[in-house]
């Protein structure tokens, strides 16, 4: 009888201190995740980690993004309905192909210069332009320009309005075409992920909103429509961050606060 | 802030399934030697604190009735139920003339409860040091596994970015990182219970002698 109550006594206390033990680690758990959540000691290492040691080369994305065709029917991030306002850009759109061409054909070009001149002054003028165009802006950047522009050319219907820009439809101003396409252009650059990594199958595509601040600072950023890879969103998100903060919005854009809609998908920002 | 989710819990979520059932054993072994760690802290303390107790009482007091009597509040000491035991056979010998005999059958009656109480102090113990030998070896299969997986998406995917190589790398550290933080108190549990059983034992093999003797002479 003795030894039987010493025996319950004892699973007693086994319990006891196996309850008091599931008690210990439901804290440390509990305390970890507070920490990491509510703390804001989840991410102490985001910034630096910004190395990778193979990178997609931003021509590399170009040049695969140039064939995809622009989805039909989906809201586009940048494009406006821009029917004909584009005066001042309009001798870049067939100029565009040669861009393309980048460096390697320069020569050529200044070896039948000559030649062209004589022909015609308009495209005479259009030379001009070009050159111009080129002194101005890095190469990179013209290719994400053109493309961007090409698809405003190409244009949504001209009832959609930009879903960054609200309801009233206005034509996009060539200053502020530039300056989306820096941004899209810098935030490419940020870009890095690995399309092999992205398991799910299906069309793989992010409309990320984002506000702009004077200053350039990126915040309130939010996905419209994510894709089916949450490593694809993760990367998307990451390269937004990571190009925070953007140039400042030049006072020829508004110089305020701008909202903005992109796409991203596999074969680079749309 | 941004709101992308990074962190270690986030990280848990991406595991594979060996990963998680090594982290999962991890977590048994753990919850099962804390609950060790919590009750025999508890057991040893009291044996040996009510122990010194009744030995103090014990060499104030020369009457062996009075002093089981007293017993009955020190029923954790480990050296006041050896005591309990011997008298119980010492009153078991009744008329028992034979001092010799008498002798012989306190004294084994007192080793035996000695062994019991050595048995039951250090019950559950030897699983602390299993915990503390094996964990750290658990967490290092985990980590190897979680490199393994690593190397292979680096092949897979013909990319040696930290994207790829990094989230594998993670899960193998937080692998090893669960085998220590379970090994590690275990083992200092280990050391501490097992010596401080030895302390009791050798308490119980010195007091013995005194306890035997005492009967002894209350028999003659």
């Amino acid at each position: 009888m003795n030894k039987r109550d010493e025996r319950k006594k004892q699973n007693r206390r086994l319990l006891t201190a196996f309850a008091a033990s599931v008690l210990l680690h439901a804290l440390v758990v509990a305390g970890s995740v507070y920490l990491q959540y509510v703390m804001g000691l989840k991410r102490p290492w985001l910034k630096t980690i910004d190395v990778t040691l193979v990178t997609l080369s931003p021509s590399n994305v170009e040049i695969s993004a140039g064939p995809s065709p622009a989805p039909e029917g989906l809201p586009e991030p940048l494009p406006e309905p821009v029917p004909e306002p584009q005066v001042p850009d309009k001798p870049d759109v067939p100029v565009e192909p040669e861009k393309r061409e980048t460096a390697k054909k320069i020569p050529e070009k200044t070896l039948e210069q000559p030649k062209e001149r004589k022909k015609s002054p308009v495209e005479e003028r259009l030379q001009e332009l070009q050159q111009k165009v080129e002194q101005e802006q890095p190469s990179e950047f013209e290719r994400t320009l053109a493309r961007l522009q090409q698809k405003v050319q190409k244009g949504p219907p001209s009832g959609r309005v930009d879903r960054g820009e609200g309801a009233h439809g206005a034509p996009m101003s060539p200053y502020k075409k530039r300056y989306l396409a820096q941004i899209a252009m810098i935030i490419q650059q940020r870009w890095s992920f690995t399309p092999r990594l992205i398991r799910e199958k299906g069309r793989i595509e992010t409309y990320v909103a984002l506000t702009i601040q004077p200053g350039g600072v990126v915040s309130d950023i939010t996905f419209h429509e994510k894709s089916a890879s949450e490593y694809f969103n993760d990367t998307v998100l990451k390269a937004i961050e990571r190009a925070s903060p953007l140039p400042p919005v030049p006072e020829e854009v508004g110089g305020s606060v701008l909202r903005i809609g992109l796409v991203f998908t596999p074969q680079g920002i749309k | 802030m941004f709101p992308s989710k990074i962190g270690f819990f986030s990280l848990l979520a991406d595991t594979g399934p060996v990963v998680l059932f090594v982290l999962a054993i991890l977590l048994l072994f753990s919850v099962l030697s804390w609950t060790i760690i919590i009750m025999k802290a508890a057991i040893i303390r009291r044996a040996m604190s009510e122990s010194r107790n009744f030995l103090d009482y014990f060499f104030d007091v020369a009457n062996v009735d009075k002093v089981f009597g007293e017993t009955e509040n020190f029923r954790n000491g480990s050296i006041a139920r050896v005591f309990r035991a011997g008298y119980i056979e010492y009153r078991a010998l009744g008329d028992l003339k034979d001092t010799r005999r008498g002798e012989e059958r306190i004294a084994r009656a007192i080793r035996r409860e000695a062994n019991e109480e050595t048995k039951s102090l250090s019950r559950y113990v030897p699983f602390l040091a299993t915990v503390g030998n094996t964990a750290p070896f658990i967490g290092l299969f985990g980590t190897v596994w979680g490199i393994m997986n690593s190397f292979l998406s680096i092949g897979v995917t013909q990319s040696a970015s930290l994207a790829t190589v990094a989230p594998g790398i993670a899960e193998a550290l937080v692998a090893t990182a669960a085998g220590l933080a379970a090994a590690i108190p275990s083992v200092i549990a280990y050391n501490h219970f097992t010596q401080q059983i030895n302390s009791i034992e050798r308490d119980l093999d010195d007091f013995s002698g005194e306890f035997v003797k005492s009967f002894v002479n209350e028999l003659r």
